[in-house]
């Protein structure tokens, strides 16, 4: 019998051996997958089994939003939508300096209340914001690193499947759990504005000013009433819709992507050449992101059949130090299996294990959830195998390397990194909302 | 030598259906303790359970703790255990057990027996007030497979959604209302319901399953001794043994704030008739219709 | 193609070229596929608002959708040689090691690709014979599911094949 770190490493050290050698993501993903279930699920029978997992794993309706996100962003882009919006915000705010990396920050919380789901978020964020942003001379890690950053958020601003699974799973108030999830999701916007903010200003080349213009007013209101206002419509509905009961979060999703193309259609935007470009292009792209997503979801089956996820809740709950550095290490595994595993096996391995030790040491079980939703976010475009990353680089324009995404994604992690610590210090972010709300 | 065998459940090991699977687990372990270890490897997280019979079927899997309705695509007159307001021991002294065991054979399953949970029902959780199941009528009710029949008889519109989203379709509206059992979760949902419909319908049980060839190489004097201290002596223990966890599902019902709206004799009546009925009818189209005559004479009278 | 080459690998190049338009066809079946999917789930949101009607079959048929466009799109996708990869090493790698490194993933990909391609007919052809259905409100016959993983999978192995082969031509 292996000990649970042997079989860990091996499967993920074989899996990133491959991956380094250059074969796509995907297929190393298949590769391991296929050995382990040769070897743990009993031979033949095994490799039956991923047959039946790996197309299992892929009809699922909760994935479906990914691909219809990807033809909102991909007609946002041909259209020329995106780039009017662009267009319009440099009237405002012309020498604003990297006025479109805080666009993006804000693109992401504005997003995020759209869905919850961060691949979501970054295949419409990263297929209509990142190709504008090169154009306009913004360098790399000020296009790809606030949609990475932001894109997260989706999962920290209601609606928030993820928070919802979670509240199911942990059994906590799911209402509740989504009043404290705000604050949190605010702050970490906040931190990657002034991340921006202070990165622009010592190193001015990665945004670079070209100073516009400011506008005169008339013509600012006409380009806002022009290009801005109409993205509303696209907004309404999505977050209309879900807010109004006419469609569920996923649903929307639909409902945005038919916004965005009957938009594009009135603004005479749209031939059917260049319909179908987008429709071909959001496929594929979404071909690309299923992939990686369903052999991931079969890998992660298979670490947690061998025991290895079990292994490690094992040592971290048993590590010989206090309460609060149990919950520290608590996070820090999570953010760990983030970066290799979906949020949803994450949450049935840990939440059952955690959330009972949580309450017993005396500590807020929504101040954990909510320590808990950050760390999977961050775990997700943590170098190097977040899922987050792989989906960057699928939308992406040509010529983005793997190794710009990871040093775009870094100091937004760090950014991460300080909202969990914040939280993690000062619990009221937390539980003052929600005292405020319910009692 | 020991028989180890690898358990999954379509639920996961902490959810409040699973403590029939905790107890039917130790209690193996416990009788047949240096023949036969059942070693529970855990729930959805290792393996989709809508793909956990397959699983069982070809061998990646030894055993499986399941809903009958999960694989029904496999054994499809599996999920007619659920369509019945009978006890486990009623049941039993009809011969279904026995008949449920050839129906899988026949479909390369070993049908070891039921964990029964004849005490674990169903229910219709709202967020407005009915006066009677007949106001139901034309009201958006989120269901799954099993319980549509029910749904689509009460003259409702049944809806499918993912789990994950119930929540957020209850708040909103898209969504009057869904079927769910009530065991460990009404007091996260507590904002967004506020009614439920007794009597509760049906009854609840979930099936074991055993890969053949793994099954083979158990001595045959071995295999009828699990089959037999599961179905007479484990499975009417285990059917019994929910009290604390129903106990506990109802005062969370009632931690949140549900009301019971209770329908009257007549009335509850013709809503469980309309259970029942609706679902064989909808079972038979599915089965062979003498097969389904033959299951519903054990499960209804 | 230049007309010198055709002589000596005119064949080859054909075939290629075959594979190549099944799986540029495959891909728009993928795009179809998507197109559908929305405008069913759209239509869903638009049936229910002003008929009250609700169709259940849509979030089963646009969840089948998903697994159809996955494995239709994914060979026109390596063909095209846009699967996500990590390019860290293969970058900073100069010729011949790159070329050769290449010819060993494609040719160990292939394989993997080949062994799921044996499987995933044999489960497809299992299910065929046993009569197995989904669990679920539309039950259809699972193997109409699973076959679009054996082909999906041989037309990869097929690409990788050739990958292979024109890394080792440089
Ligand atoms: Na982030
Ligand atoms: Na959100």
């Amino acid at each position: 019998m292996m000990e649970w770190w042997q079989t860990l490493s091996l499967l993920l050290g074989s899996l990133l051996i491959l991956m380094v050698l250059g074969m796509p993501v995907a297929f190393a993903f298949l590769a391991v997958n296929l050995v382990g279930a040769f070897v743990f699920l009993g031979g033949i029978s095994g490799i039956e089994q991923l047959v039946i997992n790996t197309t299992g794993a892929l009809t699922s309706f909760t994935l479906v939003p990914i691909a219809m996100f990807m033809i909102m962003g991909e007609v946002m882009f041909r259209s020329g939508i995106a780039n009017d919006v662009m267009d319009a915000l440099d009237k405002w705010f012309g020498r604003l300096r990297g006025r479109l990396a805080f666009m993006a920050v804000g693109g992401g919380v504005l997003f995020s209340t759209l869905t919850g789901n961060s691949m979501g978020s970054i295949a419409l964020l990263g297929s209509s914001l990142v190709p504008e942003m090169q154009k306009r001379g913004y360098k790399k890690p000020m296009t790809l690193g606030p949609i990475l950053g932001s894109a997260g958020l989706a999962i920290m601003i209601p609606p928030s499947a993820l928070a919802v699974v979670l509240g199911v799973v942990a059994e906590l108030p799911i209402g509740r759990l989504l009043i404290a999830i705000i604050l949190p999701g605010l702050l970490m916007a906040v931190l990657y504005a002034l991340y921006i903010l202070g990165r622009c200003t010592v190193d001015p080349d990665v945004a670079p000013s070209f100073d516009v213009e400011k506008a005169p007013m008339s013509e600012r209101l006409i380009a806002t009433a022009r290009h801005i206002l109409p993205i509303g419509i696209i907004v309404f509905a999505v977050v209309g819709f879900i807010f109004l009961g006419i469609a569920t979060p996923t649903e929307a999703a639909a409902s945005g992507a038919v916004a965005t193309v009957l938009l594009a259609l009135f603004k005479r935007r749209l031939s059917i050449k260049l319909f179908s470009e987008s429709l071909f292009e959001s496929s594929m792209i979404s071909v690309m992101i299923l992939l990686i997503v369903a052999m991931a979801i079969a890998f992660t089956q298979l670490l947690a059949f061998t025991g290895a996820t079990y292994g490690m809740m094992d040592m971290v709950m048993n590590l010989p130090v206090s309460p609060k550095m149990i919950v520290l290490a608590m996070v820090f595994s999570i953010i760990i299996l983030g970066m290799f595993m979906g949020p949803l096996p994450i949450m049935l391995i840990t939440l059952p294990i955690f959330v009972p030790v949580v309450i017993e040491f005396g500590f807020d079980p929504l101040w954990f959830a909510v320590l808990f939703l950050i760390a999977i976010e961050t775990g997700s475009t943590s170098p190097p195998l977040g899922a987050g990353l792989f989906v960057m680089r699928a939308v992406a324009p040509k010529g983005t390397t793997m190794a710009n995404i990871y040093s775009a994604a870094v100091p937004f992690l760090i950014c991460d990194f300080l909202a969990i610590a914040l939280v993690f210090v000062f619990p009221e972010i937390v539980t003052w909302p929600v005292s405020l709300m319910f009692d | 030598d020991e028989i180890r065998m690898n358990v999954v459940s379509f639920t996961p090991k902490t959810a409040a259906v699973s403590d029939g699977f905790h107890r039917f687990i130790e209690a193996m372990n416990k009788e047949f303790e240096g023949e036969l270890e059942l070693n529970w490897r855990g729930g959805p997280e290792v393996m989709d359970p809508f793909r956990m019979a397959d699983a069982v079927r070809n061998g990646a899997m030894d055993m499986a703790l399941m809903s009958p309705s999960y694989y029904s695509g496999l054994v499809p007159s599996s999920p007619s255990s659920n369509i019945s307001l009978k006890s486990y021991e009623e049941i039993y002294a009809t011969g279904y057990y026995d008949r449920m065991t050839e129906i899988h054979d026949e479909r390369g399953l070993v049908y070891l027996g039921e964990i029964p949970a004849s005490d674990v029902n169903f229910f219709i959780f709202l967020k407005e007030p009915v006066d009677n199941y007949t106001d139901l009528e034309g009201k958006r009710i989120r269901v799954w497979p099993a319980v549509l029949p029910f749904v689509k008889g009460l003259g409702a519109q049944p809806l499918v959604l993912p789990i994950g989203e119930i929540y957020t379709a209850m708040e909103r509206g898209v969504i009057d209302g869904f079927v769910q059992g009530n065991l460990g979760w009404a007091e996260q949902f507590e904002d967004v319901v506020n009614y439920y419909i007794t009597p509760p319908i049906y009854r609840a049980g979930f099936n074991v399953i055993v890969n053949p060839r793994k099954w083979s190489r158990l001595p045959d004097d071995l295999q009828q001794r699990v089959q037999a201290y599961l179905r007479e002596e484990l499975a009417p223990e285990l059917d019994k043994g929910w009290d604390p966890v129903i106990e506990a599902g109802n005062q969370e019902v009632a931690n949140a704030g549900f009301q019971e709206i209770r329908l009257s004799d007549a009335d509850a009546e013709a809503y469980l008739d309309i259970a029942i009925e609706q679902a064989w009818a909808d079972l038979e189209t599915k089965i062979d219709p003498a097969l389904a005559a033959e299951l519903k004479a054990m499960l209804v009278d | 193609m230049t007309a010198l080459s055709e002589p000596k690998t005119g064949l080859y190049d054909g075939v290629m070229r075959l594979f190549s338009r099944i799986n540029f066809a495959l891909a728009c079946i993928a795009a179809v596929v998507l197109l559908c999917a929305t405008s069913f789930v759209f239509l869903e949101i638009l049936s229910r608002f002003f008929l009250g009607k609700s169709q259940i079959w849509v979030i089963e048929i646009s969840s089948y959708s998903l697994l159809y466009m996955t494995f239709l799109g994914a060979p026109y996708m390596l063909e095209k040689q846009r699967h996500v990869a990590i390019d860290l090493l293969t970058d900073a790698l100069g010729e011949p090691w790159r070329s050769r490194l290449a010819f060993v993933m494609s040719l160990l990909a292939a394989l993997i690709c080949g062994v799921l391609t044996w499987y995933g007919t044999a489960v497809a052809w299992d299910q065929f014979q046993f009569g197995t259905r989904e669990a679920s409100l539309l039950a259809p016959k699972s193997y109409w599911l699973t076959i679009v993983f054996p082909i999906g999978m041989g037309l990869m192995t097929v690409q990788f094949i050739d990958q292979a082969i024109k890394s080792l031509r440089g």
